[in-house]
């Protein structure tokens, strides 16, 4: 399944090289994650987290040379087919990393993701598609005298489009994907299970939460 | 016979000289009417007062020949008054420009009443916001405009005051609310303030609506607020923009 998905792209990348004329050509790109975890985590509700666990199960990265686009309808008027919601301009994918990996959000270190293949070119976006479960988050939560044991999970039923501007040249470069975890979870509010369920959700979808940094390679 | 070769000499110096590209802003119907409660999904409408706008580097370009055409200065306009506005006048040589862009710049100030039947709620919002437009595009006409020599075009930037309403920007099954944002004046005064609708942390409304996506740091309906209102330019009636945060 995975090998036939990613034909799929490559031939749409190899599409867009060509389309593109002799200008486009393949390079590539290492890409490290790193979670950025400050001493202690309170969420906008007064919430003190003390996670046991914290997981993000990462699975693909494209490179994009969409826009992110602020509403649907400009998806829905370009009838772009592979567009995510909320990820509406024309342009197609000209990057790639495939390649399943858990990584551990306490963990604050810097982990080797892969090489992405990529397409020589500007790049506006990029997509972090996620595996299930997705974010996994369990641990004590406490306000004042209050004390939650708490278990969330959220799978997006997408990939995470991320602004990200960036021209790769021939010699490639470094993408470093550092995670703001007070951002992701700083909408968790355990009032009620079904609001700690909505803040996360909402924290994974957030852009915000992801910071991103281009260095290219020497020439 | 003379007089007929000063008519020809008139005409052809007329189709030669350069024409001008007429910018409009307009607000349609719910800016100067208002939004009735047909349209929302539960049975509010929306009286404008005031949806005061500052429009600027409204720029035409031709990829083919490289000619830019762009606005010098700003143009503030209340759309509530009866339109189309004119925004600035472009003047070029013939040609086709197949790249319109243009900012919106705060701030964007939204005066009105928001209301179900007798219940009626003001709000007077202030929205420290600039937004480029750019990528213009109409689904039948498609991104270009045309200069004719010695004509006038005339090229509408179309503000659509309902997607301030709008209850996600994710999802097209997006419907028009009202409930949620009447609800958010607190204090009971029937005055729905800034400070009011950024208490109304967003994962306490009902799941499923007021959705951002991918945009960052929008917390509370007043954030959500501030996103809407950068999709409100649009481009010759449906036509859509690229917006992007200034």
């Amino acid at each position: 399944m995975k090998s036939s998905r990613r034909c799929v792209v490559l031939l749409t990348l190899a599409a867009v090289s060509t389309s593109c004329g002799a200008e486009r050509t393949w390079t590539g790109a290492s890409v490290t994650v790193r979670a950025e975890l400050p001493a202690v985590l309170t969420t906008r509700s007064g919430w003190v987290l003390e996670p046991r666990r914290a997981v993000l199960h990462l699975e693909a990265l494209r490179l994009s040379e969409a826009h992110v686009a602020l509403a649907w309808w400009r998806t829905a008027l370009l009838g772009v087919a592979n567009a995510h919601p909320g990820h509406g301009d024309d342009g197609a994918a000209v990057g790639e990393l495939i390649a399943p990996m858990v990584f551990d959000l306490t963990s604050a270190q810097s982990l080797t993701w892969g090489n992405a293949t990529t397409l020589t070119g500007d790049v506006h976006s990029l997509n972090v598609a996620l595996a299930a479960p997705g974010v996994e988050l369990e641990g004590v939560a406490t306000r004042g005298a209050e004390r939650v044991e708490f278990a969330q999970q959220f799978l997006p039923s997408s990939a995470l489009p991320v602004p990200f501007e960036a021209q790769v040249g021939p010699a490639g470069g470094a993408l470093t994907l550092s995670l703001d975890v007070a951002h992701l979870v700083s909408r968790l509010d355990f009032t009620t299970n079904e609001r700690a369920a909505e803040g996360l959700a909402r924290g994974v979808v957030d852009s915000a939460v992801w910071r991103v940094e281009w260095v290219g390679g020497a020439p | 016979m003379r007089s007929l070769g000063w008519v020809g000499l008139w005409l052809s110096l007329s189709a030669c000289g350069p024409g001008v590209l007429r910018i409009t802003a307009w607000g349609e119907d719910f800016i100067e009417q208002g939004i009735p409660s047909e349209v929302f999904v539960d049975g509010f409408d929306v009286a404008y007062s005031k949806f005061e706008l500052t429009l600027s580097e409204v720029t035409v370009r031709s990829s083919r020949t490289g000619v830019v055409l762009s606005q010098t200065g700003a143009t503030r306009i209340d759309l509530v008054r009866a339109g189309p506005h004119e925004v600035t006048r472009l003047a070029g040589t013939q040609g086709s420009f197949d790249d319109v862009s243009y900012v919106i710049a705060g701030p964007v100030q939204v005066e009105g009443s928001l209301g179900a039947g007798a219940r009626r709620k003001r709000f007077a919002w202030s929205f420290a916001v600039e937004t480029a437009y750019t990528g213009c595009l109409q689904p039948t006409l498609g991104p270009s405009v045309v200069l004719s020599a010695g004509r006038e075009e005339t090229v509408e930037l179309t503000v659509h005051g309902d997607h301030l309403w709008y209850d996600d920007l994710v999802s097209p099954d997006a419907s028009l609310r009202g409930s949620v944002i009447f609800a958010a004046d607190a204090d009971g005064d029937d005055a729905i303030t800034e400070a009011e609708l950024r208490a109304v942390e967003l994962t306490s409304v009902p799941t499923g609506q007021y959705g951002p996506g991918a945009v960052g740091n929008v917390f509370t309906l007043w954030d959500f607020l501030s996103t809407q209102v950068r999709t409100v330019g649009h481009f010759r009636g449906e036509g859509d923009c690229l917006a992007r945060p200034r």
